[in-house]
């Protein structure tokens, strides 16, 4: 097209630029971390108390129950992730 | 939970009382399980390098240069993304993780304060400036800002980086410490100089050993020697600390009967370690004793696990391992004036891998 406009720019062209990638997913993971989490905290105290404040969920500190069963959600979300990530390298 | 269950799962010589709210938690605990996720890309990762013959050799060479290793490993692990993604997972994690043990103290800083307030800050002997060397200065381990980065940094890290992330990444590395205590040469020392102290981990086993002792703890962190003053204040005890290099104490000659070190010689340059025997020599009495634990030399290690610790040492801003893990320490004692020098590993894989030395009693002089 006429004037002057890039139609099919490429702008993460350079190899650091996935280690930037790699980086902002990490973020977003954790993100959905501390999310999940949160949640599951929410879920243990309605069960528990029937209603939460803010505080409540601030406050409380996992049991070693609760604890172990976050660890091995944690565990599980990210090894699938840096399976993901190391699958890209061809046959091992 | 109560303070006793949670007492009862806070590492030895944590303090209980310092609960993170929910973010600051499950932030940290993130980056403790993005670090143990990568333990399936590690074993692949060992399994390539295990089965390289040309790795294999490298253990039975006369003089086995690291670099040969590094190259068989390198070749061993082409084809594969593994590395690379252990690579990237740990910068981010390395990078991450000052910030977020900080931004998780600052939420909570009202209530935390009080548990990471020194009592007596202007008791702690700062020798200035003038005499900070060069290498003070890198960021190593990455931490971000630096040691003093941060106004409570002794506290947000061991609180904080220590209890959060690498306790559930190595174990119980307090009871290292203890156990380098326990090997040193006598129990009846009267004065003990911890050179490196940090927030005082080793300090407190050394002052639990030998509760006769006065104890002096010198380190370049000012964050890390107020922190410290706390935590032995906390336990009714009073320590002398000095900001000093450990290479240039400014402590009077002849003052101490056990001078020791944990995990102090790895970070810093080759001169500064001839620096630090020959001011361990100064500082000690006629008949007293040098103990410095460190890194296991590069010798002393597996193929695979000399080449972990060099990989992780270049990439986890540690410039001054690869020299220790293959310097000759038993030599730079003994040009120090030391005798009785001899090496120890107390652990598995040449680790924590130990130096002791005596500065001898002087000889009458003959007429």
């Amino acid at each position: 097209m006429p004037g002057f406009a890039a139609d099919d720019p490429v702008y993460l062209d350079r190899s650091e630029h996935l280690d930037g990638v790699f980086n902002a997913l990490m973020e977003v993971a954790s993100e959905l971390w501390v999310l999940r989490d949160r949640f599951t905290v929410l879920e243990e105290l309605l069960a528990e108390r029937g209603s939460v404040t803010r505080q409540d969920l601030d406050l409380f500190q996992p049991g070693p129950e609760l604890s172990a069963r976050l660890a091995a959600d944690r565990r599980a979300f990210l090894e699938r992730i840096m399976e993901a990530a190391a699958a890209a390298g061809g046959p091992r | 939970m109560t303070r006793d269950e949670i007492a009862a799962r806070v590492p030895d010589g944590m303090n209980p009382d310092v609960r993170l709210h929910q973010r600051g938690r499950a932030e940290l605990e993130f980056l403790a399980a993005q670090r143990a996720a990568l333990d399936p890309l590690r074993a692949r990762v060992k399994a390539r390098i295990e089965a390289s013959p040309e790795a294999a050799a490298w253990a039975d060479a006369p003089e086995p240069r690291i670099d040969d290793l590094r190259a068989a490993a390198e070749r061993a692990l082409a084809g594969s993304a593994d590395q690379a993604v252990i690579g990237a997972a740990l910068r981010w994690g390395r990078r991450s993780l000052t910030p977020r043990a900080a931004a998780a103290f600052q939420a909570q800083r009202a209530e935390l304060a009080e548990f990471a307030e020194a009592p007596d800050p202007a008791a702690i002997l700062d020798r200035g400036e003038e005499v900070v060397p060069r290498y003070w200065r890198y960021e190593f381990h990455g931490t971000t800002g630096g040691w003093d980065g941060h106004e409570h940094m002794g506290f947000v890290h061991h609180e904080l980086v220590y209890r959060y992330l690498l306790v559930p990444a190595y174990g119980d590395i307090f009871r290292q410490r203890a156990e380098v205590a326990a090997a040193a040469p006598r129990t009846d020392y009267t004065a003990v100089c911890d050179l490196g102290c940090g927030t005082g981990q080793y300090t407190l086993k050394l002052a639990e050993r030998f509760p006769g002792a006065r104890v002096t703890g010198v380190d370049l962190s000012l964050t890390a020697l107020r922190y410290a003053q706390r935590r032995a204040a906390d336990r009714g005890l009073a320590w002398d600390l000095v900001r000093a290099p450990a290479e240039d104490t400014g402590l009077p000659t002849g003052s101490q009967d056990l001078v020791t070190s944990f995990i102090l010689l790895h970070e810093v340059p080759p001169h500064a370690i001839r620096g630090i025997f020959a001011e361990a020599f100064r500082l000690l009495r006629p008949g007293g004793d040098l103990v410095f634990s460190d890194v296991a030399p590069y010798r002393e290690r597996a193929p695979y696990q000399a080449w972990l610790d060099d990989w992780d040492a270049e990439n986890g801003n540690e410039p001054w391992w690869r020299s220790t893990a293959t310097a000759e320490l038993v030599e730079t004692a003994k040009e120090a004036g030391f005798t009785e020098v001899r090496q120890q590993a107390l652990g598995p894989g040449g680790y924590p891998w130990v130096t002791f030395a005596r500065r001898p009693v002087e000889k009458e002089e003959s007429t």
